[in-house]
């Protein structure tokens, strides 16, 4: 069966390495990059099954990059620690399709993961 | 006996100052020194010290104006304050006390006597914290549905039926974000909801919405929570029950609201409340999509409602489908 591919776009080091660690049994294929500009590049060449998103990031920030994606082709998973209302509608406003706030536990991401491309 | 502690001393004295930090230092104690009373007030929220000494007479705001300020911020409101003065009168001591001090020391008193009251306070201040908490736990931990205290929308506290129903470990819930386990679909209403509980706009609130167990299952939840100010701080206390498997399906027959609904559209409510799709309506019933869409949305009309979720509270607050 085809693995399914999830872009992770997060500048954090730490959270790459634990989103891999959590991933790494699972049968999804990862693509890192650190920033906003960095995954639009990436997207030119590559068509993932799911996104995940962090919104502070340099360079381009998570809501940059949902405003330069305009529609995405999908689902994108934001990881945050912001809890707020208004950021939680503005990233669902601009193309978000779930939300997740750190800290969190595997089984959240997984579960999040499950339900929005299936395993 | 006691380190740790955090003792804000607010004194315009200079030498008071220094000697007494001195003191309560070599005790063990953290001190923090404020010079004047508004100075006092800022570090008081800063800090949520253990116990606040305060001079009642000082340029600027006086320590009675420190006190009732600090009495009016939930944080500082609980946190035992100790007047020192040059006023040494029977009436001063009493004005003091009767303000709601938990001491009065006319000066000069020796550094000693300052950390004993200092000590008993705290020890005071300890226990009546520690009944509340045994209490408040034992009130969510007895109660016949889940319970969970938030504090923002993290959750602090969970009791065994609330663990139950999401199937998580209470360490793997405790600690994590509550929008974590929410539906995406919810979670802007849920945040909504406890946001504006928590800045005051509301007092209370009830929200249902699917909660992701750990299994991936959803599981329909009903939460009514309100805000309470525990320890000085404001938590969010919850009530949490299933929606799902508690619903019957028949109708309550109310006077006004059967004239309201006709039967068709009470058994389309209570499938809406059940969570079942347009989709899946109209193929449990043999209509189409577009019927059961128009059914909805005369619903909605009939109800003032906007939603899923604000409908099956509609219908549950009217008896219309009963838990």
């Amino acid at each position: 069966m085809k693995r399914k591919k999830i872009l992770i776009v997060e500048d954090s080091e730490v959270i790459q390495i634990l989103l891999q660690a959590i991933l790494e049994g699972s049968n999804y294929e990862l693509f890192i990059t650190n920033n906003g500009q960095e995954a639009l590049v990436h997207l030119e060449t590559h068509k993932p099954d799911l996104i995940i998103l962090d919104l502070q990031m340099p360079v381009m920030n998570g809501f940059q990059f949902l405003e330069e994606l305009h529609e995405p082709n999908c689902p994108i998973l934001v990881l945050t620690a912001f809890s707020e209302l208004e950021y939680i509608r503005r990233a669902m406003a601009n193309g978000a399709s779930d939300y997740l706030v750190k800290p969190f536990i595997s089984t959240n991401i997984i579960n999040k993961i499950e339900l929005l491309i299936g395993k | 006996m006691i380190s740790k502690y955090c003792i804000l001393l607010i004194d315009d004295d200079l030498g008071l100052r220094k000697a007494s930090a001195e003191l309560l230092s070599r005790e063990g104690f953290e001190v923090v020194l404020a010079q004047n009373g508004s100075q006092g007030v800022q570090k008081a929220i800063e800090y949520i010290p253990d116990a606040i000494v305060c001079d009642t007479d000082m340029p600027g705001l006086s320590g009675y104006e420190v006190f009732h300020m600090l009495k009016q911020i939930s944080s500082t409101l609980v946190v035992p304050f100790i007047f020192i003065s040059e006023r040494s009168s029977r009436e001063d001591i009493l004005a003091g006390i009767n303000l709601g001090a938990d001491a009065y020391l006319p000066k000069p008193f020796d550094l000693e006597t300052l950390l004993n009251v200092i000590k008993s306070r705290i020890v005071k201040y300890e226990r009546l914290t520690e009944l509340t908490n045994e209490k408040f736990h034992a009130l969510i931990n007895t109660s016949l549905n889940g319970a969970i205290v938030l504090n923002g929308l993290m959750i602090e506290y969970t009791n065994k039926r609330f663990v139950d129903m999401l199937g998580y470990s209470n360490e793997e819930l405790v600690g994590n974000n509550l929008i974590n386990f929410v539906h995406k679909n919810y979670i802007t209403d849920v945040v909504d909801s406890i946001t504006k509980c928590q800045i005051g706009v509301t007092k209370s609130f009830e929200i249902a919405f699917n909660a992701i167990t750990k299994d991936n299952e959803f599981t329909e939840i009903i939460m009514s929570g309100a805000i309470v100010n525990f320890n000085g701080t404001k938590k969010i206390v919850s009530n949490c029950a299933p929606l799902s498997n508690q619903f019957i399906n028949k109708s309550v027959k109310k006077q006004g609201l059967t004239e309201k609904l006709t039967q068709r559209e009470i058994e389309i409510l209570t499938l809406i409340c059940k969570g079942l799709t347009s989709s899946q309506i109209a193929e449990k019933l043999f209509l189409s999509e577009r019927t059961i869409e128009g059914y909805r949305t005369k619903l909605f009309d009939k109800t003032g409602t906007n939603s899923a979720v604000s409908l099956a509270l509609w219908a549950v607050k009217n008896k219309i489908v009963v838990l």
